[in-house]
């Protein structure tokens, strides 16, 4: 099972059948595997990646999805993630990830940075910090 | 952490759970499935109403955008069913059963009730640029702002 391309319009992953915009350029990590796969490959690039950790019922990780979905159009030099934690919480705990939405900032698999919470404004910021 | 949530007590005495309620042993396996599963109608209502009734009491509001809430409702309703106590669901757990026992992450949480924070973003503050002028939700509105999930 490779990656897939999520729409991020709802702020779960059921199934793949709940993914299907192919224009998003947000990708959801269902499994271990896709995330190893993943983090393999990010690991090689001298590109940002911001991985949004997030869950199903969580209110303030659905009013980050166009925030998240704007930010991917705009900045297309940088890769975005999307984790359910309920899915992979094995990488939650890796990266002591406890309050959601979570965002991190990654490049070459080192963390830069990391935005806690709904901050749309903190976020973007970052992002133009790090992307170059 | 312990000190604080032992130390303190919830004004809303209507939503403790006794501790014979929290199932204390699930496989991380068992969580991942239940986490998908649409909470019961009887617990969304009941947490529905907990909201009304907590923002009225303690002069919060709710959401402009009250699909954030409703998404809340549903995740409070969801651990209700899956552990017997609305664990907040804006949180990663190792452990969401001995979480809910513990009771520190229990809505009305202890951030909440001390300080009048939420994170979650379903108690807040006027002063909160997201606050919106309602303490009112109804099921109606749950139901279409979440039909999609």
């Amino acid at each position: 099972m490779g990656p897939r391309n999520s729409t991020h319009g709802t702020p779960t992953t059921k199934s793949p059948t709940n993914e299907g915009s192919s224009n998003s350029r947000i990708r959801a990590c269902h499994t271990n595997d896709e995330w190893k796969n993943h983090f393999k490959e990010h690991k090689k690039k001298n590109k940002l990646v911001v991985i949004d950790f997030t869950t199903a019922w969580c209110g303030p990780c659905r009013s980050m999805e166009p925030v998240l979905k704007e930010l991917s159009d705009k900045y297309t030099d940088v890769e975005f993630v999307k984790i359910d934690m309920d899915e992979l919480p094995g990488v939650a705990a890796e990266y002591g990830i406890h309050v959601l939405p979570s965002f991190l900032l990654m490049k070459k698999g080192n963390q830069l940075d990391k935005v806690i919470g709904a901050r749309k404004d903190e976020l973007q910021n970052k992002i133009k910090k790090h992307r170059k | 952490m312990t000190v604080q949530a032992s130390a303190s007590s919830s004004s809303f005495t209507s939503f403790r759970i006794p501790s014979f309620a929290v199932r204390t042993t699930r496989s991380p396996q068992r969580s991942v499935i239940l986490a998908q599963v649409e909470p019961s109608e009887k617990s969304v209502e009941i947490m529905r109403k907990f909201s009304e009734q907590y923002a009225r009491r303690s002069g919060t509001y709710f959401c402009v955008d009250k699909g954030v809430t409703s998404v809340v409702i549903k995740g409070l309703a969801d651990h209700k069913d899956q552990l017997g106590a609305p664990l907040c669901p804006c949180r990663h757990y190792d452990d969401k059963a001995a979480e809910a026992g513990q009771g520190f992450w229990n809505c009305p949480c202890v951030p909440m009730r001390e300080r009048k924070e939420c994170h979650c973003m379903l108690f807040l503050t006027p002063d909160n640029d997201f606050a919106g002028q309602e303490q009112a939700i109804t099921l109606e509105e749950i139901r279409e702002s979440t039909a999609n999930i």
